[in-house]
């Protein structure tokens, strides 16, 4: 028996580092695809809110009148392969939001520290990363994107500079939306 | 008691098995990109959209990829660099470069083509239908195909960690060295 658990370790000693080559995440597997009620709605004001970073700054949406629209990306939770796969595409896009004046925010009802690994995993995410923990989800909910198991959906939300809420996606939670129709949706807004 | 050695091997190897490995064949699926007169002429084809078999070359390097993998795009340079290098070793193009972009729209495609300043030809796959052939391979990962027969003489997945010897594997494969 001693001999058959050596080689069973050893197997796993052999075959571990093929693992550790990827991007490990927890799957969730297929969940309901949209699970809350939205709250707002297009044409109007968004809902103020200030969060910490993972750099440690507070960000406040009302920062940004009159200056930046800014891209709202609520992705349900950190270390899951969804997520994980959306926000390194927004990460390298980021010129093309810029083109069209807007910052992008990356919430997500996680803890700092969470987030913080998440990030660094990632490829290290520039833009800010938006901790709504504590009260639990409540930016989220305020936004009526709050799911019941205390996730936030895959969400989109485009804020104009006058924070009037533009464009609204809350997107099927088990699937990752088009890049390239939020950007149609940012070109329109100019 | 030994008896149960190579169950449990065997259990740990089932727990750890890739897609795909040497000696399996390449899945013959439709191609779709948005390609240049350039690109259509090195792969041989006339059109934007055709079957892997429709390629014209003694062997195919694929990379399994996706714009949105934090590997894959730090890879990127680097399978730039190995496409640049195949120049001076096979100045005929025997061996063609390609690259699959796993649930990638023809958008993000295009976006990750310009990113990274991507010269061999690109393909989407919206629907996921190159991701299942592929069984839902891991990003990235790299292929060395037989064309002819369109058997897999080489996969690996997960970062290229060293791409010089990923080179003398692919010319080892292709009868370059």
């Amino acid at each position: 028996m001693r001999l058959a658990i050596s080689v069973f370790i050893l197997s796993l000693l052999v075959a571990l580092p093929a693992l550790a080559e990827h991007h490990v995440t927890y799957n969730n597997g297929k969940m309901k695809p949209r699970d809350s009620k939205l709250k707002v709605a297009v044409g109007e004001q968004a809902p103020d809110f200030e969060l910490p970073s993972i750099k440690g700054k507070k960000i406040r949406l009302a920062d940004y009148r009159g200056k930046n629209n800014v891209v709202i990306s609520f992705v349900p939770a950190a270390w899951t392969p969804i997520c994980s796969d959306q926000w390194p595409g927004y990460n390298i896009a980021q010129e093309m939001f810029h083109e069209y004046d807007a910052v992008l925010l990356g919430i997500s009802v996680d803890n700092i520290p969470t987030q913080y690994a998440w990030s660094e995993a990632m490829n290290t995410i520039t833009f800010p990363v938006l901790s709504d923990f504590w009260p639990h989800g409540k930016v989220a909910d305020s936004f009526g994107v709050l799911r019941s198991d205390g996730m936030a959906e895959r969400a989109l939300f485009i804020i104009d500079k006058k924070g009037v809420i533009r464009y609204i996606d809350v997107h099927d939670i088990n699937t990752r939306p088009d890049l390239g129709l939020l950007i149609k949706e940012l070109q329109k807004i100019q | 008691m030994k008896r149960f050695a190579p169950m449990l091997f065997a259990l740990a190897l089932m727990m750890f098995a890739t897609a795909a490995v040497a000696g399996d064949t390449f899945p013959d699926m439709k191609l779709s990109g948005k390609l240049s007169d350039a690109q259509k002429a090195y792969l041989g084809v006339t059109a934007d959209s055709f079957n892997v078999s429709e390629i014209k070359g003694d062997y195919l390097f694929v990379e399994a990829y996706s714009m949105y993998c934090p590997i894959c795009q730090r890879d990127a340079a680097e399978v730039n660099e190995m496409y640049a290098a195949m120049a001076s070793v096979d100045p005929k193009s025997t061996v063609k470069f390609v690259g699959l972009a796993m649930g990638n729209t023809p958008f993000e495609v295009e976006f990750y083509r310009k990113k990274y300043e991507v010269e061999f030809p690109l393909f989407q796959d919206e629907d996921y239908s190159v991701h299942k052939a592929l069984k839902e391979v891991g990003t990235p990962a790299f292929y060395i195909v037989k064309l002819d027969t369109l058997e897999i003489l080489f996969m690996s997945e997960g970062e290229l960690k060293d791409k010089d010897a990923l080179m003398e594997t692919l010319k080892a494969n292709t009868n370059l060295q």
